[in-house]
């Protein structure tokens, strides 16, 4: 396996801004503490502060235009229900419940059980097996277990499993890529050559970019995002459409599954796929405008 | 030695301490059990100064042993109240805060476990103390090194085996001397847990202790596990057949490549701790993961490209 050898982009840091240089010369900007996108950014001198602000157009990202795919919202409200009564259960298992929801909902939230501290929890999960393991490898180092917290040592366990499994030369990682056409940007977890098989698992070569999800449930609109990077990479000139996309979902107990995404469409197909989605997106905003206009 | 499988003895508050009813002497009693135990790992591995991964491997457990609940502190929401620069009263906090009520408990655990010439703090401090970033670090030699001026650890030739840092910040109060010692305290206590000691209580798995009637089962048991590895034949033997594969091939590359594909295969099993030698990894396997690892070189060797 090689390391990430190939840095087709360069990078600025202004202020609490990075910006990203395509190879073809155009830019985007990310400002990491909002996770925002801009074209680019300016600063100015205010009370004798330098004060940093993104210049517009502000570009949305590619998981955000996404979410129209996820239109049926009941298996996720399942998810969330699950959750809730996982944190019931934790907090008064065997004893009395109170009749007050919300004397319930204040113990839950004390507790730290609700579904939103759970899904941020797992997401704090996802972030440092991200950071600390998946990207390391792409960089070269071989990261120690111990950088990783008990809880979260299994997804580091399963992101070992997969690379020792896949064996991939990492292209990018951790990838600020933009679509300015589409006026979307966003940041892939990495793009891979796949060009071995382990035995026992199917073949598959060439180019594939990957999103790692640690959370349980992978909604649609995950594989729609990847899509989208795959569609950004195109258009930021950073490589060719990609071979493979998937979702690589990694479990706490060491073990990951690999869902691939739109296997038998061409690379234009699977980037429409994104593009119906970011249509409806942008529609969806408009009628939302036209609304507010209304009712001024 | 099984004193220290007891349960952390629950707060201030509760009834249900070890029977003389004072949580303080309970607490103490727990720690200084901890305490014994680090001590006989020691002896059985025939400690001689140096902190090893395989030693740090079992005494992990007794750093992640439940702080006791008489250090542990419970604020409700909006119990308190100040007054902001407008005069107008503000009630904290926001919502109910449950945290260790101070860092001294972890630390002493770190020294009792660990020794304390086996961990260090590093701080670097900025704008006048509000912000600082705190180090933990554990291993020998300590004292080499040193974090620069990007925040970055540079170990200078220590030998670190384990390194956590986290932020913390404080502006409350016009004194400067106030904002050093409480963005430190902010910081620390969360990195001792990332370490090990408290982590449970930023899990929030801990007794809360809002009614002494109330109290929560554990929600894990505390008993410390015994962790087996194989015995030095099996590793010798893995070492064997994992030597073969490696040197199956002539070229050097491939060696240290198929060497690389083996220490991550030890990852993926869940080995923790510096890998310095494939030899020295297999040492730390379990039987169960030891069969894992030779199902998988068997594999290779049966149907390497």
């Amino acid at each position: 396996m090689t390391t990430l050898t190939i840095p087709q982009t360069t990078t600025e840091e202004l202020g609490p801004f990075t910006r990203t240089i395509f190879p073809d010369g155009t830019s985007v900007v990310f400002r990491e503490s909002n996770h925002s996108y801009w074209s680019d950014c300016k600063s100015k001198t205010a009370k004798g502060e330098q004060v940093w602000s993104g210049t517009a157009p502000r570009l949305a990202g590619v998981s955000t235009v996404v979410s129209p795919y996820d239109f049926r919202p009941d298996s996720l409200m399942k998810w969330a229900a699950e959750l809730d009564h996982v944190g019931v259960a934790r907090v008064f298992g065997g004893r009395e419940c109170p009749s007050d929801p919300a004397d319930i909902r204040s113990a839950l939230w004390a507790n730290k059980v609700t579904w939103q501290q759970a899904r941020d929890e797992k997401a704090d999960t996802g972030k440092a097996a991200h950071e600390k393991v998946l990207h390391q490898l792409a960089l070269g180092n071989e990261p120690d277990l111990n950088v990783l917290l008990p809880h979260e040592r299994g997804f580091g366990q399963a992101i070992y499993r997969w690379v020792v499994d896949r064996e991939p030369e990492f292209i990018h990682a951790e990838q600020v890529v933009a679509s300015l056409d589409n006026g979307v940007a966003g940041t892939l977890d990495l793009r891979v050559r796949l060009n071995n098989s382990r035995i026992g698992l199917d073949i598959r070569d060439g180019i594939a970019v990957i999103d790692a999800k640690a959370r349980g449930f992978i909604p649609a609109s995950s594989l729609a995002q990847v899509a989208g990077y795959d569609k950004c990479v195109v258009d930021c000139g950073l490589g060719e459409p990609a071979d493979h996309l998937m979702i690589l979902k990694l479990l706490d107990d060491g073990t990951y599954r690999e869902i691939w995404v739109d296997q038998d469409k061409t690379p234009e197909q699977r980037h429409e796929g994104f593009l119906a989605g970011l249509r409806v997106y942008r529609q969806a905003a408009e009628y939302m405008k036209q609304t507010q206009a209304a009712l001024r | 030695m099984t004193a220290s499988s007891t349960k952390a003895p629950t707060g201030k508050g509760a009834s249900n301490g070890n029977g003389t009813g004072d949580p303080l002497a309970t607490a103490l009693a727990y720690e200084q059990a901890i305490t014994d135990r680090a001590d006989a790992e020691r002896d059985g591995e025939n400690y001689e100064g140096v902190l090893t991964p395989r030693l740090l491997g079992l005494l992990r457990p007794l750093l992640v042993q439940p702080i006791p609940g008489y250090y542990i502190g419970h604020t409700p929401r909006h119990s308190q109240s100040y007054k902001g620069r407008d005069g107008k009263e503000t009630k904290w906090p926001p919502h109910d805060i449950t945290g260790i009520s101070g860092a001294q408990v972890q630390a002493t655990r770190m020294s009792n476990v660990l020794g304390r010439q086996h961990w260090r703090k590093l701080a670097r401090y900025a704008k006048d103390g509000q912000l600082v970033q705190v180090w933990i670090i554990v291993g020998n030699d300590l004292a080499k090194a040193r974090i620069d001026e990007t925040g970055q650890l540079e170990p200078n030739g220590a030998d670190i085996l384990i390194s956590e840092d986290g932020w913390g910040a404080y502006n409350k109060g016009p004194d400067p001397a106030n904002h050093y010692k409480g963005a430190e305290t902010s910081a620390i206590k969360r990195v001792f847990a990332r370490v090990g000691p408290g982590e449970e209580v930023y899990r929030q798995e801990v007794d809360l202790e809002l009614k002494p009637e109330d109290q929560l089962a554990p929600s894990t048991d505390p008993a410390v596990p015994e962790v087996v590895t194989i015995d030095g034949d099996r590793v010798a033997a893995l070492t064997d057949l994992a030597q073969a594969w490696v040197t199956e091939p002539d070229d050097k590359d491939e060696q240290s490549k198929r060497t690389k594909q083996i220490t991550r295969l030890l990852r993926s099993e869940g080995l923790t701790g510096e890998i310095k030698s494939v030899t020295q990894g297999f040492a730390g396997l379990t039987p169960g993961m030891a069969d894992n690892v030779e199902a998988w070189l068997r594999e290779q060797k049966g149907g390497a490209a």
